[in-house]
């Protein structure tokens, strides 16, 4: 029995024996499957950040553009709100949307406006202008007053004579600019050249009246490093929209409407006109502000 | 001991035991270099330092991650910067009359623009003459008649109803209504009276 039991614990422990032997062998194994897991990782984890990277180099080129409009229009903000934003603020609240009646500066400068035009060989003469009575404050305290208007000319200058009325209240670039043609200048500048944005901020700012009165020469500061061909799209794109309107009724007549200090006008709006033989009955809607 | 017979049946390892045993040394330290390997790998050879080749541009994806990261924070400060700008009110009046000049129709350079299609529109032995206009509330009426040496004013009136429709500025024109007679002058006449509505009208 002795000799029975002793071979057992022998046996035993060569078996312990044999299985610390084999643990190496499965502690290698399982090391190197561990090391597998990692490497597949790795592999599934560049090709996903890859994947992700060619959606990020796609979507970059916009982002850039965009960020570069975004810098483009900040910059052109900035400016206009560091250099004149006060002053023309103070111009707007005195002429363009007064307090009390706009009606009788509104008369003045139309007479201006018709002298200017007469100087240009366009006859307009106004023969009568009646105001009434100013409506109730909104609720951003904004009062409309009726302000019939009669004068004599014909049709082709009675609209450029209301292009002129309506133009204005605008007293940057910007303001007679639709603001699709601005964020789309801003947009075609930043990809083809960049380097012309910070010239298209001044430009946007530019007064109105200096624009008009030599059109050619302030576009030309802006397009003086874009290609040809981007800067003669972008010229038909911004007489599209708005400042074809800005060439054609104030071109001639800009620097005497800047001597006789007409400019900017009251906010109005066209209401209705109507022709009698050759006068033209005009109703606008002039905007003031209400005292309070 | 039931799964290894052979152990039970002959007391000591089996031939497959001794392999592995045999085995075992090696198989350890090629696991351990194996597995220090992929460890060191994984931290070496982070998925950012990979390259991708993006239009003939060889590009490191953390450097793109990095650059789009740069470049929304920059959107989000420009965008906060024009909010502060637009929050500071500092030129109440200016916004106010921005709004009131968007929300209006162009009536003088509408009116301008239509014109100049109907000069355009008088060519050959087409002529448009005007009786009568006026404008209210965003719609300009205009009375007049075509008269066409080809006794087609018809067709005349018609191609200028479709020229003032791409008239910029102009949102609608209604159809008149087409009749014609005979021109003294001769030829015909169509009279007819055009309406035009003009963008952001109120009607």
């Amino acid at each position: 029995m002795r000799i029975l039991e002793q071979c057992r614990a022998q046996a035993r422990s060569v078996s312990l024996a044999v299985m610390s032997g084999t643990l190496g062998f499965w502690v290698g194994m399982l090391f190197a499957f561990v090391a597998c897991g990692i490497m597949i990782a790795i592999g599934r984890s560049v090709a996903a950040r890859r994947d992700a990277a060619l959606t990020v180099a796609l979507e970059l080129p916009f982002l850039r553009s965009s960020v570069a409009v975004l810098e483009a229009a900040t910059h052109a903000e900035r400016l206009f709100v560091e250099t004149s934003l006060t002053s023309h603020e103070e111009l707007a609240a005195a002429y363009v949307l007064p307090v009390g009646s706009s009606a009788s500066r509104l008369v003045a400068s139309l007479d201006d406006i018709a002298d200017a035009l007469a100087q240009r060989g366009v006859s307009v003469r106004i023969h009568r202008v009646d105001s009434g009575p100013a409506s109730q404050p909104n609720d951003e305290g904004v009062v409309t007053a009726p302000i019939t208007l009669t004068i004599s000319t014909d049709d082709r200058t009675a609209a450029r004579f209301l292009e002129i009325v309506e133009l204005g209240s605008s007293m940057l670039v910007r303001d007679a600019l639709e603001p699709m043609a601005e964020r789309a200048l801003l947009s075609a500048l930043d990809a083809s050249a960049p380097g012309a944005l910070p010239a298209a901020a001044r430009f946007l700012a530019t007064d109105l009246l200096d624009y008009a009165a030599q059109p050619d020469v302030v576009e030309g500061r802006m397009f003086a490093d874009v290609p040809s061909d981007i800067a003669d799209r972008l010229r038909a794109l911004l007489l599209r929209h708005g400042l074809g309107s800005v060439r054609s009724a104030l071109g001639d007549i800009a620097p005497m409407i800047r001597a006789t200090h007409a400019w900017p006008l009251p906010l109005v709006r066209v209401e209705s006109f109507v022709r009698e033989g050759d006068r033209l009955t005009i109703v606008l809607t002039a905007f003031s502000r209400a005292r309070t | 001991m039931s799964s290894h017979p052979d152990q039970s049946q002959t007391g000591q390892p089996g031939a497959l035991r001794q392999a592995l045993h045999r085995l075992s040394v090696p198989t350890l330290l090629f696991g351990t270099v194996v597995l220090l390997a992929s460890m060191t790998l994984s931290c070496v050879l982070t998925p950012d330092r990979f390259p991708v080749q993006v239009a003939g541009t060889v590009l490191r994806i953390g450097d793109l991650a990095q650059e789009r990261r740069l470049l929304l924070e920059q959107q989000a400060l420009l965008i906060d910067e024009r909010r502060e700008f637009r929050r500071r009110d500092d030129a109440p009046t200016l916004g106010m009359i921005r709004r009131l000049r968007r929300e209006r129709p162009a009536v003088g350079t509408t009116w301008q623009h239509v014109l100049l299609a109907l000069a355009e529109a008088s060519a050959g032995g087409t002529r448009w003459s005007q009786d009568g206009v006026a404008y209210h509330q965003g719609v300009l009426q205009i009375e007049g008649d075509v008269r066409d040496l080809g006794g087609r004013s018809i067709q005349a009136l018609a191609g200028i109803v479709d020229i003032l429709r791409i008239v910029p500025g102009v949102r609608a024109v209604r159809e008149p209504t087409y009749t014609t007679e005979p021109d003294p002058d001769g030829g015909s006449r169509s009279p007819a009276t055009l309406h035009l509505t003009f963008d952001h009208a109120d009607t």
